[in-house]
């Protein structure tokens, strides 16, 4: 796959306001083993946020650090159809105790400088509160991406 | 298996060339041939005079089915080197008159009809001077080998020594490779693994992943590793535990080989148990260290 130097994606909400706090997700098929996930920084309030190519390339390779025999492929020979959704914090928070003896992996230290400080930054999103249909989109004909999403709706009291 | 093939050969090879060593032997003066004996063997008194050999020290190791003098003096002369003046060929000079066609088309050594017992005297006696038969039960038993020459004994021990490694080693072989599953990883999941004492089956962010491991025989070098199983960067540690251990069995790799690199690989879904002196760093190139040096 040829990588854009820029990824942008906008997360859409309607009724909503701030859509700060959410973090994207990339499904890249590389290989044919384990998918990869790349993360798109938390949006800002208006629900954008900018993935630069190094960090796709990054993320990429700390997934061969995080378990080498699962994955194979590489950037380049990633598919350019990618999957795009929202990261889902639920195992991170049920399960401290094995996200946090993961070490800092390469690229993880050029932006964290603990597992501790990726672990609240990870979880502290507002991902729980939205729901998605994931969406498929062609990197290679695109950089600008558009994430509807929905507000979950909460449970009242019958009557 | 090419490692047990390898102990098999080796074996074969060593215990060859010990059961020979005593070949140096030599009849003294080249002067008595087998047929000669055959014919009218002379008396014992006459042959020990001629060939100067002494009977005492060598026949005591030896049990022999018929103890003749012809038979004491031939196989003396081939078993106690001290014995002999190295002045003959170590052959009789003229053929043996009897061959057995039938066992001969499956002993090659016997083609060789100059040569005494099939050049193997620690296995065999010849006692009327026709036909090569065994000793009593063994070659030689552990009783005999006290009073053996020094270098029978240290054949003796050195090839019970091989045997016992090598059938050790086989049956190593054949246990390990069957029951253990081994998982290359790189530094990061090989710390983890250790701190939770599991190869997890999720990555570091959560996301579940179909952990991939191999069944083949576990490899020591990174580089190999890396090669066997198309691996994109070069694995650091290995963790190799009993199959057993694997919660929930494991399931063949999904659609062929392509889809797992190369070896034989398989999946599970679940975290596998480990400990932590199970995860092994892995050997690195030379060239590998200068690089990490560098980085």
């Amino acid at each position: 796959m040829r990588i854009p130097e820029q990824i942008r994606v906008r997360v859409e909400c309607e009724n909503e306001i701030d859509l700060s706090g959410l973090i994207v997700e990339l499904t890249v098929t590389a290989g044919q083993k384990n998918p990869y996930r790349i993360y798109f920084p938390k949006t800002d309030w208006s629900g954008v946020a900018t993935l630069t190519r190094d960090d796709f390339v990054g993320q990429f390779r700390d997934h061969w650090e995080a378990g080498l025999m699962d994955h194979d492929g590489t950037p380049e020979t990633a598919d350019c159809l990618v999957r795009v959704g929202l990261y889902n914090p639920q195992w991170s928070i049920e399960n401290p105790d094995t996200a946090l003896a993961w070490p800092l992996l390469t690229h993880e230290h050029t932006k964290w400088s603990s597992r501790e400080e990726q672990y609240l930054y990870r979880t502290s999103t507002r991902n729980i509160e939205f729901v998605v249909s994931s969406i498929d989109v062609d990197l290679e004909r695109t950089n600008n991406i558009i994430l509807p999403v929905k507000r979950k709706l909460l449970a009242t009291p019958a009557g | 298996m090419r490692r047990a093939l390898f102990f098999i050969v080796a074996i074969f090879c060593a215990a060859t060339s010990f059961a020979s060593i005593p070949r140096v032997s030599v009849l003294d003066g080249a002067s008595i041939s087998r047929a000669s004996m055959l014919d009218a063997a002379p008396p014992a008194a006459d042959i020990l005079s001629e060939t100067r050999i002494r009977v005492s020290d060598v026949l005591a190791p030896f049990e022999r089915p018929v103890p003749s003098p012809l038979n004491r003096a031939l196989h003396q002369a081939y078993a106690d080197v001290s014995t002999t003046n190295a002045s003959g060929w170590g052959r009789f000079l003229s053929v043996d008159p009897a061959l057995d066609l039938e066992e001969a088309l499956h002993e090659p050594q016997t083609w060789n009809r100059y040569a005494y017992v099939s050049n193997n005297p620690l296995k065999f006696t010849d006692p009327d001077g026709r036909y090569r038969t065994f000793y009593k039960e063994k070659s030689l038993r552990e009783a005999d080998v006290g009073n053996a020459p020094p270098y029978i004994k240290t054949a003796f021990y050195i090839e019970g020594a091989l045997l016992l490694q090598a059938s050790g080693s086989l049956i190593r072989t054949a246990f390990s490779t069957a029951q253990t599953i081994t998982r290359y990883m790189g530094e990061g999941e090989a710390r983890t693994a250790s701190n939770t004492h599991s190869i997890p089956n999720t990555d570091a962010q959560g996301n579940p992943r179909p952990t991939h491991v191999t069944t083949d025989k576990p490899l020591n070098s990174s580089e190999a590793a890396q090669s066997n199983y198309s691996l994109p960067v070069r694995p650091t540690h290995a963790a190799t535990v009993p199959q057993s251990r694997v919660p929930g069995g494991l399931q063949p790799a999904p659609s062929g080989p392509t889809a797992t690199g190369g070896g034989s690989q398989a999946v599970t879904d679940r975290p596998i148990p480990v400990k932590p002196n199970e995860i092994k760093p892995l050997d690195r190139s030379v060239w590998d260290r200068v690089l990490d040096f560098f980085r």
